[in-house]
């Protein structure tokens, strides 16, 4: 019997420092891989300023800066602080709603998803990103044969959109095992078309225990020869009241930067 | 030495593209910003029109005219209060003399007051903005009238105290608002908005729910002295990601008359990135058509010192019938033309069948630039509203530059 147990602790022992057991339970479900990604990528509530670049084939570009802010899950509202003529402008998302402020014309339009405030290749779900997983269940993980920055492969997080609503039927996140952020997302319409692909690039440390990738790239199939690109800065925690996502703030989201 | 040298040149230009020097965007105490429109527009007559002999004597074919319009618009931010002026200021010139102006007005100008944001107190001149509806708005009780034919044009405000408080979700509403607003018209506040009231005290109420995809609003609104009460409802609501419908539905109502308004509107969105919005729109107020063709008739046959004021009237409104019908399909960067949009806009008198068309070209291919062409074509039979406009085709190109 005390042979048996030496045998028994012997293996534990091995499977211990062999690292077999860490990674036994360091593996995780494709929905825990999803809440990692959102995690990661931004805190629960923030702000943050971003700059979008549309860039045309002949190399023009025009540029965008706005001021975010996040709440929970599905709520996002921007200000357009530049170019001039577009400032003042605000977009808020409640889960599936968006609405558009333009100080000229005054109170609140709904907006489509699928339509682009900016124009170029980010469209208003891109733009108003509300957490991966409010939008999409994580249906399988796989290892991919493509390799990251660290060597190492990449994983493949294949995602399923809830309902209908939601701007791309399917997205193939390939992420880095050792950062825990995406590498690059292939979102693909319910036909099997890609409609674009979002690179997500130099990963830098915002503070307050945000790292991050600080730019977002995205070029399509549907537009050859353009890319646009969202650049991040000043991410930041940051809590604030639930009234401040609604259609009436949205006049006045500039009074929180 | 070429093959050597494009490497770090796209390594610059990658580092020139992905570089964001946001300290130039910190928020100032004070702010201000402005746009200038210059706006050649040439005018193609109807001389058929019975307005046309009482507006001209000779035989006007087309008349141009050259504007150039100004906004500035300035914000102070304090720690819990704002103060927002917004002016504009023109100067038109005109091949027909008459028409010669130079104009300058607030638009908007108000102190905000947030000490207990996010409820809200406003008071100054203000343009509320109320209703769901694209082109028509029947809900808009406190309001300059919006005009269908250029339904994102600026108005002026009224001047008005509002008060804004935000409860935010409660049972099983997503998010609420209350907006209370005061509105007084006197000889001199407001004098211009209803010129017949001299003194009158105007309340109103606007209560606001989200209830899952669907914005709804009630509102009332009360005058003291003439004991008139407007009531309202409108709806805006997604059906799907691309598809929505709204409408609005509002009554007027005095000891003497119950006037009904309505509005229901759709937006679709296609694959290919054309916006549609149908909007049909009832007036209860309005002429029928056979009411307009004899207002038309008495103007034909009156003599020009009685025509004159009943043209007048007319040409003042925007609606003048019970029925329209209003459609514009925008197409968004067709054939890959980036910051290009096209669009299309049919106004249709359904009383008497007469049509407006507007042709837009929208391109804004750089920061702070905007190009419009736009092209107005009036038609309809003798004696109907768009048949009887004074000018049957209006093109009109304007430059805007933002600073």
């Amino acid at each position: 019997m005390k042979h048996f147990i030496k045998i028994i602790f012997g293996f534990i022992c091995f499977f211990i420092f062999t690292g077999i057991v860490p990674e036994i339970f360091a593996q995780k479900t494709p929905q825990e891989w999803l809440v990692t990604i959102d995690r990661n990528l931004n805190p629960p509530q923030y702000e943050a300023y971003r700059k979008l670049i549309n860039v045309e084939p002949d190399g023009s570009r025009k540029e965008f800066v706005l001021y975010t802010l996040k709440q929970g899950k599905e709520k996002v509202a921007a200000l357009f602080l530049s170019p001039v003529s577009e400032k003042g402008r605000a977009t808020l998302r409640v889960g599936d709603n968006m609405w558009l402020y333009i100080p000229n014309v005054g109170r609140p339009l709904r907006i489509a998803s699928l339509q682009s405030v900016t124009g170029g290749v980010f469209n208003n779900a891109d733009i108003l990103r509300v957490d991966y997983q409010a939008e999409y269940d994580a249906i399988s993980l796989q290892e991919s044969q493509e390799t990251g920055k660290s060597g190492k492969n990449l994983l493949q997080l294949n995602l399923k959109a809830k309902t209908n609503a939601v701007a791309y039927d399917k997205l193939e996140m390939m992420i880095d095992p050792d950062l825990e952020s995406p590498v690059l997302i292939r979102a693909v319409a319910a036909s099997g078309m890609l409609i674009k692909t979002i690179y997500f690039k130099n990963i830098k440390d915002f503070g307050e225990g945000i790292k991050r990738p600080a730019v977002v790239e995205t070029d399509s199939p549907l537009y050859q020869g353009y890319k646009s690109v969202m650049i991040f800065a000043k991410l930041k925690p940051r809590t604030l009241a639930e009234e401040v996502f609604t259609t009436d703030y949205m006049g006045r989201i500039e009074t929180l930067r | 030495m070429c093959v050597a040298l494009y490497p770090s040149l796209t390594i610059a230009q990658e580092d020139d593209l992905y570089s964001f020097e946001v300290e130039e965007f910190t928020k100032k105490t004070w702010e201000w910003k402005g746009e200038i429109s210059a706006i050649s527009t040439t005018k193609f007559f109807n001389q058929d029109a019975v307005a046309f002999p009482l507006k001209f004597e000779n035989e006007a074919i087309q008349a141009e005219e050259r504007e150039i319009q100004i906004v500035l618009e300035s914000r102070w931010d304090w720690d819990w209060s704002r103060l927002y002026v917004m002016g504009e200021a023109s100067t038109l010139y005109s091949t027909i003399p008459d028409v010669n102006a130079e104009d300058a007005f607030l638009r908007e100008g108000y102190w905000q007051l947030s000490k207990f944001d996010p409820s809200v107190l406003e008071i100054g001149k203000r343009l509320l903005r109320w209703g769901k509806g694209y082109a028509f708005n029947p809900v808009a009780f406190l309001e300059r009238p919006k005009n269908p034919e250029d339904p994102e044009a600026s108005r002026e405000g009224l001047w008005m105290v509002q008060g804004l408080w935000i409860p935010g979700a409660f049972s099983g509403l997503d998010n609420t608002s209350v907006t209370a607003v005061y509105l007084p018209l006197r000889q001199d506040i407001n004098e211009d908005y209803q010129s017949h009231i001299p003194h009158e005290n105007v309340w109103g109420l606007k209560l606001y729910a989200l209830i899952d995809t669907t914005d709804i609003d009630l509102y009332f609104v009360q005058s003291e002295e003439k004991d008139e009460i407007n009531w309202g409802v409108d709806f805006a609501s997604n059906i799907t990601v691309n598809f929505e419908i709204h409408g609005e539905y509002a009554r007027k109502i005095d000891s003497d008359y119950d006037e009904l308004q309505a509005l229901l509107g759709l937006r679709y969105l296609t694959e290919n990135d054309v916006t549609w919005i149908v909007e049909v729109y009832h007036d209860s107020s309005g002429w029928t058509a056979e009411e307009s063709a004899e207002r038309y008739e008495q103007i034909e046959n009156k003599s020009p010192l009685k025509a004159k004021p009943l043209l007048s009237q007319i040409q003042k409104q925007k609606t003048i019938s019970q029925n329209y019908g209003y459609l514009q399909a925008s197409a968004k960067e067709p054939f890959e033309w980036l910051y290009f949009t096209p669009s299309l806009a049919l106004l249709h008198n359904q009383d008497d069948h007469s049509y407006n068309t507007i042709t837009q070209l929208n391109y804004a291919p750089a920061n702070n630039w905007t190009f419009l062409v736009s092209w107005q074509h009036f038609s309809g039979e003798d004696h109907t509203q768009y048949g009887e406009s004074l000018a049957q085709n209006k093109l009109e190109m304007k430059a805007t530059y933002a600073f």
